[in-house]
């Protein structure tokens, strides 16, 4: 007959082959979905191979700058390296710098943040782009660190006025702004707003 | 303490720096940029991302060492059955050749049959018999 070592061998045989069966027919079937959902969002494949580490995500950081904001997705690789992804519904799978800026301060935030410590944020991200339904997902490089801190410390000098503000870097970005008629656009150099408004504040040439 | 920025706030200045000045001077922050049914549209395709990237997607796998010994399950954290099973282990099966092995094997498998067992309470009452015959054997 069995002894005990024999028995408990067997055991964990039993339940490990239940459990095998088990798996392989749930990931056959969560497989076939997945695979379906990644080529309709045409996910690159790195992102497929990563884990989702969270989505829609409040975070914070105070050190090196006051920060926060919520990803819309983290991504974990095998390496355990996070990609950051952002969505956005445009007309065209185009990435402005604004884009580049809101990745970039998230990965300022991860690598700044208690919780996240010790962990590595890739120096490039995903920009999800949603154009007439198509997804289409853009790879960009992120700022360094110090480029972000700077251009804190850029946005605080315009707001107080000790920096000069310079305009939009294409004339479609004024097309449907409401300051349009105020502003000039980018055709316009030195121009002074004043008058009904009571701006003061020359805005330097493009 | 300064105040945190938003990190929209900051990717404006990728947009518009004179937007940004005027904005704050005519204290509309929030306009100038899209219309509402395009926000609209952008808040409905993350709701709708969010809810689907959360099903499809491999969730992040939990910590390792985390392990659950399947008796714990049966019979609770500190049943004297568990305490058996475990002096049975440190004592003698471990000291056995290949007893290591048997327990690195049982420490991979056990916590997804030990979240099985919590699910399906029937798998759980055979385990409980095979663990009670090996039980009557130690």
């Amino acid at each position: 007959m069995f002894g005990p070592d024999e028995f408990a061998a067997l055991f964990v045989v039993v339940l490990g082959y239940a459990l095998f069966l088990f798996r392989a027919k749930r990931n056959r079937k969560g497989k076939s979905k997945a695979e379906a959902f990644f080529k309709q969002d045409n996910t690159p494949l790195e992102i497929q191979q990563s884990s989702l580490y969270g989505s829609e995500q409040h975070i914070s950081c105070t050190c090196p700058i006051p920060l926060n904001g919520t990803y819309d997705q983290l991504y974990e690789r095998l390496d355990n390296a996070l990609i950051v992804a952002d969505t956005k519904t445009r007309n065209k799978p185009q990435v402005f710098h604004s884009d580049v800026i809101q990745l970039s301060a998230y990965k300022v935030i991860l690598e700044n943040s208690k919780e996240f410590k010790g962990k590595q944020v890739l120096d490039y991200g995903y920009m999800r782009l949603v154009c007439k339904g198509v997804t289409h997902y853009k790879k960009v490089d992120l700022m360094r660190e110090d480029q972000v801190v700077e251009l804190y410390q850029r946005r605080r000098a315009i707001l107080n006025g000790s920096q000069q503000a310079t305009k939009a870097d294409s004339r479609g970005k004024c097309l449907n702004c409401h300051q349009l008629k105020l502003c000039g656009g980018v055709k316009s150099f030195r121009r002074t707003h004043t008058a009904a408004q009571g701006i003061k504040r020359k805005v330097s040439e493009w | 303490m300064a105040r945190k920025l938003a990190v929209t706030e900051l990717a404006k200045m990728g947009y518009c720096e004179t937007l940004l000045v005027m904005n704050k001077e005519l204290n509309n922050a929030d306009k100038g940029y899209r219309d509402e049914a395009a926000i609209d549209r952008g808040n409905k395709e993350h709701e709708a991302f969010d809810a689907r990237v959360k099903r499809e997607h491999a969730p992040r796998k939990p910590a390792r060492d985390k392990r659950c010994f399947i008796a714990s399950c049966v019979y609770g954290l500190e049943a004297p059955q568990t305490e058996r099973l475990r002096q049975w282990r440190d004592d003698s099966l471990a000291h056995k050749f290949g007893g290591s092995l048997f327990i690195n094997a049982y420490y991979r498998l056990s916590p997804s049959i030990a979240r099985l067992l919590v699910k399906h309470e029937g798998l759980q009452a055979v385990v409980r018999s095979m663990l009670d015959c090996l039980l009557r054997r130690l």
